[in-house]
């Protein structure tokens, strides 16, 4: 199943939606991503809406799931993600291109903060390669305008420690 | 390989993407000690020495103690491994695919076992490694950091495939701790040993497993 394809029809069938989590990663320079999708909705929508689109929405151990129609996970963020504001993540998405469609992912800085407060084994693995990669390319007054205090300290001694 | 028990003193830091030296001085006791089993860290394969005194550590690292000595082995793997590539894309894999023999664990081997990962690194334990790195140099690969291809010497057992690569994927942390959980939920009953994962992390892989099925 090609993630990017499924990404173009996402953003096709929702308009306003930002990519984040470990698809967005592979897109800033991560090498691997299990095979489901999270993104950040700027308006929520509705069980009926989603099943108009052809995704499936059903419980499953008390938890909500939904799926794209060819049955990737998809992990749908409305308020926030690791803390960061959806609106913010939307005012600072950058635009990319896949599949022969425009995407809007998650940018770099809002990305690191989020992983770095994740901070599960597979979000640390990310964290070394992104700081690796692109730790010089990173905007650190877009860091400080999204984060203030002991994380942004941390992510410059990880920069510091991996770039 | 020796494990000395005090190296377990490690596990008192929380997984981290790295530390500083000097926070290993308080739990060593002293700055000589925490240099000393840095040093014996990074020798077994668990910590990698970075930037302006700090290090990292593997997340497996924070396996229990007594599962160490068979982590060893896939370690001492990953540390004896050499890289290679031609044009840094899925056509290299496809080369080696058709091209090298031996025995294929972590990313390709461990998304055929469970398909839960996107795949990147091929990595291969060759009987053979000369053999294998000139067949690679004559066409046209380079050795270097970035190549994709990974060719390693067979280090430890490999007559029992699927605890290989589990323990592989265990030893490597990180995103191949979420292979480790998926073998473990497809295969959990062929393997001899078993890693600890926390709760959430099974939950993910559990649910992102669902997909595939």
């Amino acid at each position: 199943m090609n993630l990017d394809r499924q990404a173009a029809q996402i953003a096709k069938d929702f308009k306003q939606v930002v990519f984040i989590g470990a698809y967005a990663a592979t897109l800033h320079g991560t090498t691997r991503s299990t095979r489901d999708i999270d993104i950040a909705l700027a308006t929520p929508k509705t069980d009926e809406a989603l099943g108009k689109l052809g995704y499936q929405v059903y419980q499953e151990r008390g938890k909500k799931i939904v799926r794209t129609p060819d049955g990737i996970k998809l992990d749908i963020f409305t308020k926030d993600n690791s803390g960061i504001p959806i609106r913010e993540i939307f005012a600072t998405a950058q635009t990319v291109q896949r599949a022969g469609a425009t995407i809007k992912i998650i940018c770099l800085e809002a990305l690191l903060l989020a992983k770095l407060r994740a901070g599960r084994p597979q979000d640390n693995d990310d964290l070394k390669q992104l700081c690796k990669r692109r730790g010089r390319d990173i905007r650190w007054d877009l860091v400080e305008s999204m984060a203030q205090g002991p994380i942004v300290v941390q992510l410059r001694q990880l920069v510091t420690a991996l770039a | 390989m020796r494990i000395e028990p005090s190296l377990a003193m490690v596990q008192n830091l929380t997984d981290r993407p790295a530390y500083r030296v000097s926070e290993l001085y308080r739990l060593a006791g002293s700055r000589a000690t925490a240099y000393r089993l840095l040093g014996q860290l990074v020798e077994l394969g668990f910590a990698e020495r970075q930037n302006r005194g700090y290090f990292s550590l593997r997340s497996s690292v924070f396996q229990p103690y007594g599962l160490w000595p068979h982590l060893v082995p896939s370690l001492q793997s990953f540390k004896n491994a050499r890289h290679f590539g031609r044009a840094y894309d899925e056509s290299d894999v496809n080369y080696a695919k058709k091209s090298l023999h031996g025995f294929l664990s972590l990313d390709y081997r461990a998304y055929e076992l469970t398909g839960l990962q996107t795949t990147h690194q091929y990595y291969l334990c060759v009987d053979n490694v000369e053999e294998t790195t000139r067949l690679l140099r004559r066409n046209g690969f380079s050795e270097g950091r970035a190549g994709r291809i990974s060719i390693t010497p067979k280090t430890g057992q490999f007559e029992d495939e699927i605890l290989r690569v589990y323990l592989d994927c265990l030893a490597a942390g990180g995103r191949s701790t979420l292979d480790a959980i998926a073998i473990d939920l497809r295969y959990g009953d062929q393997l001899k040993v078993r890693g600890e994962f926390p709760v959430e992390l099974v939950t993910k892989v559990e649910e992102d497993l669902l997909i595939e099925s």
